[in-house]
């Protein structure tokens, strides 16, 4: 059977790689004593497969996989062995059965929705954020991006699809960024929040959470709301 | 950009990571300090290189918030080689089984870590509770490799504890040291307050609480010391007189010894990244050459039911989908055809393989291509160390060529086409002929391969010839023989190199040769050394095992600053009744019984695995201490 499930990727650990994080669900798995299913081959290895990678730094409420197993086990009861098991920092926050045939998280994912939080040197007010954003939004928003023919600029405007400022107080500022992403391309978050801080000329570190990842419709999985 | 937000980072760093007790008596941000900052912490490590070695968090790991006694457990190299040391894995368990006491680790910040640190004036901190090393009542380094001393100031430099175990006071932490290297420990004495030398698992927990007793009882660091030194194999340098001896600690009984526990499971890749058994301690063989070989005696072994309980144990709380057994010659442990193919079965069960990585070429088991094919189908390793049968025989590694060839002609057979070969030059009495041996063995190696049919062998072979200098060290029979010099392993490296042209599939690989002089140099070396390891940090010296970070010209100047040469340290040879730096360490092998076998070696005469006949190396003082 193959279930699809979401980990949560916490502060703590946000620090690891997507590679880090494959090891641990699988070694997680293992300790709970999960009945995975394991490829043929000379190294057999656990099918597992991810909706997209959870970049080093940036921590997550919804990082959405599949895995198969050989035999039926309950989601709920998936949930508690694994997370019995989980270090610190990780856990599964949701499981369901997946019907058959289900096909690829990764061809049926389409947009993300983000959580900056900034800590800027100086104190910067709504509404030259929300004025800065809005100009930046009114025309295209080149980034340099780094690919295998070298590094070349791409415009990171038609990925956006919604950026609202949230709280503001003092130095500090939230901003929910709601961008496309798909298998074949989508929003670079940390880029376009680059490009934010320079037009905004501010300083400051900032941290990205990633709240939400939407789905093409399927009645299972979540998906973005018709506007 | 990247210059303001290391500003940035500096703002929120300024109070970074800290609890109650650790000063900074900012007043409102008090609240934030009982607790570590998360955000400040992950700004802090976006600027290096796998952050997710400074994270601490892994699961197994042990965190006391409370603890009475703390000890830091160090590691002076990166954390992937460091959580790969068995060793240090079981004295974190030993060390957190005792009441009241927390073990935590630390590694050597990668430089780049480094660099973040100083420019943040931030201590270098444990990966448990984040705490300033120099909080801590005890901090231990594992010495398993002379060149990873420099990493043992930088630790002690980058946690603001004086490095120089003279300049330190009452409030500053206990340093203390041991491990493989301690067995020749005057190049580092002087940083340390006190060495152990041995078998740790039950000395250092020893040590440790007589440190919670003397905290506990108001005792002043030189009444601890003073105590400390009458622990057997318990070395305290400023405490040293002509009559000191230190007599080697050792563990009796290895299957109740202590092990890993439950062990810490790395978020990110190690280097040895499996769970790992140890079988045994200690080796028969009596290779003239080897320090484990000598400094591990007598050979002890683990019950195949307490391995295989182990196994289930460990793989059960981990997770890993790997065991590997360890010892310095598994074929040769009693058990080995019973616990074999037992672990494979039952591990094959749960999807788990078995690594066997130090199976010798003579060992039954080795020939024996069926287990090893249920194993992982790697390469093969052997390591006929020498390229004739004459120099073998003076090193008394005891494989002979139709033993190599034999397994070779097995292995290709069977479908194996990979093949990595390690010797060794600059081996006492070798000549041209011993460095065109190596050569010849690949030759017939590679024709093995290649006259089998097409349809019947590997794709293409794969014949690694991995050439070392030979260091001579400390405890073996060669202690007393210098190593070549210098231009001496380039020129012999030339002609090994010219020689395996034109042989198919062979490549060679040799040994950085510059560090093979520092690593002679300092396995033998002497109290004076402990200058020029100072001279050669403030040079920038550090990661010296990692040839990105290896100064050449910094050790130069470091030894000529100091008035000193590491040619002559290396290749310094001692009469055979000179008095050593290391003599005042009793590691329980006689020197009678080295001299014995150096003069044996000179004439090529072999000794027996002690197994068969005893050979008296303990002599008539610790015979007790074995029970072969």
């Amino acid at each position: 059977m193959k279930l699809i499930a979401a980990y949560h990727k916490g502060q703590e650990i946000a620090m690891i790689s997507h590679l880090d994080i494959q090891r641990t669900l699988q070694r997680a798995f293992r300790r709970a004593n999960l009945p995975l299913l394991y490829s043929n081959g000379f190294n057999p290895h656990p099918q597992f497969s991810f909706a997209t990678a959870a970049a080093t730094g940036m921590s997550s409420d919804c990082e959405w996989f599949d895995v198969e197993l050989s035999q039926d086990v309950d989601p709920q009861e998936f949930m508690q062995r694994a997370n019995a098991v989980m270090p610190r920092g990780m856990h599964i926050s949701g499981a369901f059965v997946a019907p058959e045939p289900f096909g690829s998280l990764s061809a049926k994912l389409r947009a993300a929705e983000y959580r900056v939080s900034f800590q800027f040197e100086e104190p910067v007010s709504r509404e030259k954020l929300a004025e800065t954003l809005e100009a930046m939004l009114a025309g295209e928003i080149i980034i340099q991006k780094r690919t295998k023919g070298g590094i070349r600029p791409v415009d990171m405007r038609p990925y956006i699809l919604r950026v609202s400022v949230g709280q503001v107080e003092g130095e500090q500022a939230a901003l929910f960024v709601l961008g496309k992403l798909q298998a074949d391309g989508g929003l670079r978050v940390d880029a376009f929040i680059d490009a934010l801080l320079e037009r905004l000329d501010a300083h400051g570190a900032y941290e990205i959470h990633r709240m939400n990842l939407y789905f093409a419709e399927d009645g299972l999985l979540p998906h973005l709301p018709a506007e | 950009m990247i210059h303001l937000y290391i500003r940035c980072a500096m703002y929120f760093c300024r109070d970074f990571l800290w609890r109650k007790g650790t000063i900074r008596a900012e007043n409102k941000r008090m609240e934030r300090n009982t607790a570590l900052d998360q955000t400040a912490f992950n700004r802090l490590l976006s600027r290096v290189e796998k952050p997710a070695r400074y994270i601490g968090g892994e699961w197994n790991s042990i965190v006391k918030p409370e603890a009475e006694t703390r000890f830091a457990l160090l590691f002076p190299d990166v954390y992937e080689i460091g959580m790969s040391h068995l060793g240090s894995r079981i004295l974190y368990h030993a060390l957190n089984s005792v009441e009241g006491v927390a073990c935590e680790r630390a590694f050597a910040p990668w430089p780049d870590m480094e660099q973040v640190l100083r420019e943040e004036h931030i201590p270098l901190f444990s990966l448990e509770t984040k705490r300033p090393l120099k909080e801590f009542d005890i901090v231990g380094f594992a010495l398993l490799y002379e060149m990873c001393y420099t990493n043992i100031l930088q630790m002690l430099d980058l946690s603001g504890i004086p490095l120089l175990a003279k300049d330190r006071g009452e409030n500053d932490p206990l340093i203390i040291c041991g491990g493989p290297c301690a067995c020749n420990p005057t190049p580092v004495a002087a940083f340390m307050d006190a060495v152990l030398i041995g078998d740790g698992e039950e000395m250092t927990p020893e040590v440790t609480r007589a440190v919670q007793n003397a905290k506990r009882t108001g005792k002043s660091k030189a009444e601890l010391l003073k105590e400390l030194s009458t622990m057997r194999g318990v070395y305290v340098p400023s405490l040293k007189t002509d009559d000191t001896c230190v007599v080697r600690r050792i563990i009796k009984d290895l299957d109740a010894a202590a092990f890993t526990g439950e062990p810490i499971v790395p978020y990110l890749g190690i280097v040895h990244d499996r769970v790992a058994l140890e079988v045994m301690r200690g080796c028969t063989r009596g290779c003239r050459f080897c320090q484990a070989g000598y400094i591990y005696r007598p050979i002890r072994e683990r019950k195949s039911e307490t391995l295989m309980e182990l196994a289930r144990q460990q793989i059960g709380c981990t997770g890993y989908d790997e065991v590997s057994l360890l010892s310095l010659s598994t074929g040769d442990y009693s058990e080995v055809h019973k616990l074999v193919p037992e672990i494979i079965r039952e591990m094959e069960e749960g999807k788990v393989s078995v690594s066997l990585p130090s199976l010798r070429v003579d060992s039954e088991l080795a020939s024996d291509l069926k287990v090893m094919q249920t194993v992982r189908k790697a390469g093969l390793t052997f390591a006929p160390e020498a390229g004739t049968q004459r120099l073998r025989d003076v090193i008394n590694k005891n494989v002979t060529e139709e033993d190599i060839l034999r397994a070779t002609q097995d292995a290709f057979s069977a479908g194996w086409s990979s093949v990595k070969l390690y010797f060794m030059i600059g081996l006492p009495t070798e000549t041209d002929e011993d460095i065109l041996g190596i050569a010849q063995l690949a030759r017939k190696i590679s024709w093995q391969f290649y006259q089998l049919p097409k349809e019947k062998r590997g794709k293409g072979l794969r014949l690694n010839v991995s050439v070392s200098t030979f260091v001579p060290k400390p405890f073996t029979a060669f202690q007393w023989y210098g190593q070549i010099p210098a231009e001496e392993i380039k020129r012999k490296q030339e002609l090994l190199r010219n020689a395996l042209k034109g042989i198919r599939g062979a490549e060679l690989n040799c040994h950085f040769s510059l560090l093979s002089v520092l690593e002679a140099a300092f396995s033998r070396g002497d109290e004076r050394l402990a200058d020029v390891l100072l001279r050669a940090y403030q040079l920038g010296c550090r990661f010296d095992s990692w040839s990105e970070h290896f100064q050449s010209k910094a050790w130069a100047q470091a030894f000529a600053d100091c008035g000193l040469s590491e040619q002559d340290y290396a290749q310094r040879e001692y009469a055979l009744e000179d008095a050593l730096p290391w003599d005042f360490v009793d590691m329980l092998v006689t020197k009678a019984y080295l001299r014995r076998e150096y003069k044996r070696a000179l004439s090529g005469e072999t000794t027996p695995d002690c197994r068969e006949n005893c050979n008296g190396c303990f002599g008539a003082r610790y015979e007790t201490d074995c029970r072969m």
